[in-house]
């Protein structure tokens, strides 16, 4: 369908008449003149009379034609392609170039991504832009919109190529409805009527808030009040043109420790999602760490749906990164979510000795029964490596290499021993776990263990005779507890009552504490300390008031002495296996949290390098990154005054916006009634149909036939 | 020296005037006056008017032709011929107006005929060409076919100098 940009320079086909005109002047009746030689006059028409009045008729229509191609490529015409909407403002239009810059837009079409593809139409757009157009480029990624550019329109033609050719798409997700509504905005700077938007996306439904007001252009500033808002043309170039873009996507990794795989085992399971509408199947998972593959296999994912794929791995201690792929499908697909970075803190192997102070031949009488079990190869993944030896093996054994000693209802022990132990705490930072028991004098504790103990022994509180009626009923019960400390963490809310439901019949009481280095984790319901610590020295030290058998507690019995009694160990060994960060995600913010007293100086991103640290009063010595890509990021923290390190566990990994793989389009009906209804919006399927409101412009063509009918004028009129 | 005015016919067929042969001065007054008054009008009838010419003259004379040739052409140089071959000398002197051999017009002319009821209305332009084509083809063409019967043929444009017209003529003969 024929529209006009100028339509007013029609008016000008009005001059046809003055060739017409000129035809009829030169038919006016001619003067008379006698003429001797008229037969030569009259031979000479005679030959020449056909011909003339050809001529004559040509030259009148190619004038007639000259004129009316330069005053219809004056109005610039053009041929508007099928489907775009007949309430196209006339006129130059002030134009807003939008390129979707998201993750999504990665997503390859053969050799050619959709990015590519957008940025090349944004750039043919721009060259079709009138003279009389100012244009204006801005680049949607991010939270926040339109992440640069999107300025006034102007006539500034080169930086506006200078943007588009640079342009990169970014590891974000975007907001194509805060982009659109960005640009509308950025129109109303323009003093040009006419405005439009031409966005380039792939119009992803997670991109696009079908519920968001259709954009608008404000009114000019020096506009007179209660001047409205008006609607921008908006044409919506889909970079894919309409075809299918299925993909599959690694949205989510875990890794956690698996006792089937022997010691340091670890499983690493990976959610593979399929967008498309045909299932995958014999889709290659595989691990890797570091830089070797250690693991592969297969899944099939449901269209539409997500599969786990467990990979298992035995992983060295410390910190391991490593990676999980899917193999790239060749024809098409997003790469950058074909794989998922991780990071796991493998704790390192502890080696722990049991001293214990009442071996028992049945052995659900040893003092140190429940504790061997919770230690056992079995329920640590051989993490732990447990030796028991009775009181006075134990005295003459050397400490060298125990990572922690747990001293179970063993009798005051002799000076060299305790002397050993205070050694190993002290300067080898060595961890002490006691148990009490009926073996346990408090006095003779105090002497032998002294500033080992986290506080004095008191005296022994029976709170119910074991075994006795309503004994369960009088029993002591765990009171506060410090629920965020290592060695309750694994508890979650439903866990904590197992907890609080032991019975405790007797127990230490302790004196008034003297300083303040010990820290009370868990109390009974009458506040008396269950669990206590102290950093001795290089050391830590934890009391438990009350006995490790069932002797004194039914709680060894319990589902939940195993992990605390697990968590103590490792976390005495410092070789706590931590928890495994979150995954930050890709165009969020990531605070580092840094250890106590000391404070994150630099943060360094997948490349290497330092990223601007923000801080915030409430925490100074914490950081906060704009994570702006996946991969690995590393800290780095110094104590007051000293030189910077590297702190393994505040490594984390970035994983990508699951919602930017799924390329599923949003609804064209939805979509256009969001903008704004039909007249004013149109999604165009092709590139041809980028251009949106101009369609496919005659004016050259109409120049050159005027060129064309000029030529042929004057060779006509030569003759 | 006689003089015969040719026309549509007057006293005798052809001719509208005629001077008889004589010799004395005031037969050249007489001459010169008819020569004056003559006016161009009407059609001529040139090849009666050289009949009547080569009869009035009798003995060998020197006949001079004044004419553009333009009526009946056909008629007009078989009679010049015969002229010729009755032993006269003949002397053509083909007269042009400047506006009949260049053609300058340029608007648009209803062209009338001198001689008859002819006309035609032509964008001189156009046919210009064409129209000096013809002329060039007819001068030329008169000019050979008289040359093969020994007729000498002075083409003169009524613009040029008299004298200019006679003195190359004079030469002319003298060479001859």
């Amino acid at each position: 369908m024929l529209q006009f940009a100028h339509p007013a320079y029609l008016w000008g086909l009005c001059a046809i008449a003055l060739p017409i005109l000129v035809h009829l002047f030169n038919q006016r009746r001619p003067r008379p003149l006698g003429f001797g030689a008229i037969e030569f006059v009259l031979r000479s028409q005679r030959q020449k009379a056909r011909r003339l009045r050809l001529r004559q008729i040509l030259l009148l229509a190619l004038r007639c034609l000259l004129i009316a191609a330069v005053a219809l490529a004056l109005s610039r015409p053009s041929l508007r392609p099928r489907g775009v909407q007949a309430s196209q403002a006339r006129g130059p239009q002030a134009t807003a170039l939008v390129i979707d810059a998201s993750l999504s837009m990665r997503y390859r079409v053969g050799s050619h991504t959709l990015f590519e593809k957008a940025r090349s139409e944004a750039l043919a757009a721009l060259e079709r832009l009138g003279p009389d157009e100012p244009a204006t480029v801005g680049l949607c990624a991010g939270p926040g919109g339109i992440s640069s550019g999107l300025g006034s329109p102007s006539f500034d033609r080169l930086a506006a190529r200078r943007m588009l050719q640079s342009a990169q798409p970014t590891w974000l997700g975007s907001d194509m409805t805060g982009c659109l509504a960005a640009a509308a905005r950025a129109l109303g700077e323009s003093p040009v009527p006419g405005k439009r938007i031409i966005a380039f996306s792939d119009l992803a439904a997670h991109a696009i808030r079908l519920d968001a007001p259709p954009p608008l252009v404000p009114p000019p500033a020096g506009a007179p009040a209660g001047s409205q808002a008006i609607r921008p043309n908006v044409v919506l170039v889909d970079a894919g043109q309409g075809g299918d873009l299925s993909n599959a996507a690694v949205i989510a990794t875990a890794v956690r420790a698996s006792a089937s795989l022997g010691q340091r085992g670890y499983e690493v399971v990976a959610t593979v999602a399929n967008y498309g509408a045909r299932p995958v199947s014999g889709l290659q998972v595989s691990l890797k760490i570091g830089q070797n593959i250690v693991a592969k296999g297969f899944v099939d994912v449901p269209p539409r749906g997500t599969a786990r794929k467990t990979l298992g791995a035995v992983l060295p201690a410390g910190l391991v990164t490593g990676r999980v792929d899917l193999a790239r499908e060749e024809a098409q697909g997003l790469d950058e979510d074909d794989g998922q970075d991780f990071a796991v803190q493998v704790p390192r192997d502890v080696k722990a000795l049991i001293v214990d102070g009442a071996p028992s031949s049945l052995r659900s009488r040893d003092e140190a029964f429940f504790v061997e079990a919770a230690l056992a190869p079995a329920h640590t993944f051989g993490r732990i490596a447990a030796q028991t030896l009775d009181a006075d093996a134990a005295a003459n054994v050397s400490l060298d290499g125990y990572d922690v000693v747990l001293l179970l209802n063993v009798p005051a022990p002799q000076k060299a021993f305790a002397e050993k132990l205070r050694q190993a705490v002290m300067h080898r930072g060595m961890g002490l776990f006691i148990a009490l028991g009926d073996h346990v004098d408090p006095d003779a504790y105090n002497d032998a263990l002294g500033e080992l103990l986290p506080r004095p022994l008191h005296l022994i509180k029976t709170a119910a005779e074991p075994g006795a009626q309503g004994a369960e009923e009088h029993a002591a019960r765990f009171g506060v507890m410090e629920w965020t400390h290592p060695l309750f963490r694994v508890f979650g809310p439903l866990e904590r009552e197992g907890l609080e439901s032991a019975r405790t019949f007797r127990y230490a009481l302790l004196k008034p504490e003297q300083g303040a280095r010990a820290h009370t984790l868990a109390s009974y319901d009458d506040g008396a300390p269950a669990l206590i610590e102290a950093r001795v020295g290089a050391g830590q030290v934890l009391l438990y008031t009350s006995s490790a058998s069932h002797s004194w507690t039914d709680w060894p019995i319990r589902v939940s002495f195993l992990p605390v009694l697990q968590q103590s160990v490792s976390w005495l060994a410092d070789a706590l296996e931590q928890r495994q960060p979150a995954p930050a995600v890709v165009g969020a913010e990531r605070t580092v949290a840094a250890p106590s007293g000391t404070r994150v100086e630099r943060v360094l991103g997948p490349d290497g390098k330092p990223l601007p640290l923000r801080r915030e009063n409430a925490h100074p010595d914490d950081g906060i990154v704009a994570v702006s890509e996946p991969g690995q990021y590393r800290a780095l923290v110094a104590p007051p005054g000293a030189q910077m390190r590297e702190e393994p566990s505040l490594t984390f990994v970035a994983a990508l916006d699951p919602r930017e793989s799924d390329l599923r389009r949003v609804d064209e009906g939805e979509l256009k009634a969001q903008l704004g209804g039909a007249a004013s919006a149109q999604v165009a399927a092709s590139s041809a149909a980028a251009e949106g409101a101009h369609g496919t412009p005659l004016w050259s063509a109409l120049l050159l036939l005027g060129a064309l009918a000029l030529l042929g004028e004057g060779a006509l009129t030569r003759k | 020296m006689a003089l015969c005015i040719a026309g549509d016919g007057g006293t005798t067929a052809g001719v509208r005037d005629f001077l008889p042969f004589a010799s004395s001065p005031t037969h050249v007054q007489a001459l010169l006056h008819m020569l004056e008054t003559a006016t161009g009008r009407g059609p001529t009838v040139l090849p009666a008017a050289l009949d009547f010419a080569a009869e009035k003259a009798g003995r060998r004379s020197l006949i001079v032709v004044l004419s553009d040739l333009f009526d009946a052409t056909e008629a007009s140089v078989p009679a010049l011929k015969m002229l010729r071959s009755r032993r006269h000398d003949v002397l053509l002197l083909q007269t042009h107006d400047r506006e009949e051999l260049d053609f300058p017009f340029d608007d648009p002319t209803r062209f009338l005929s001198l001689e008859d009821d002819r006309q035609i209305e032509a964008q001189p332009r156009q046919i210009r060409e064409s129209y000096l084509s013809e002329m060039r083809r007819f001068l030329e063409g008169t000019r050979r076919e008289l040359a093969r019967a020994d007729v000498e043929v002075q083409q003169i444009a009524t613009d040029a100098a008299p004298d200019r017209v006679l003195l190359t003529l004079l030469k002319r003969r003298e060479a001859a």
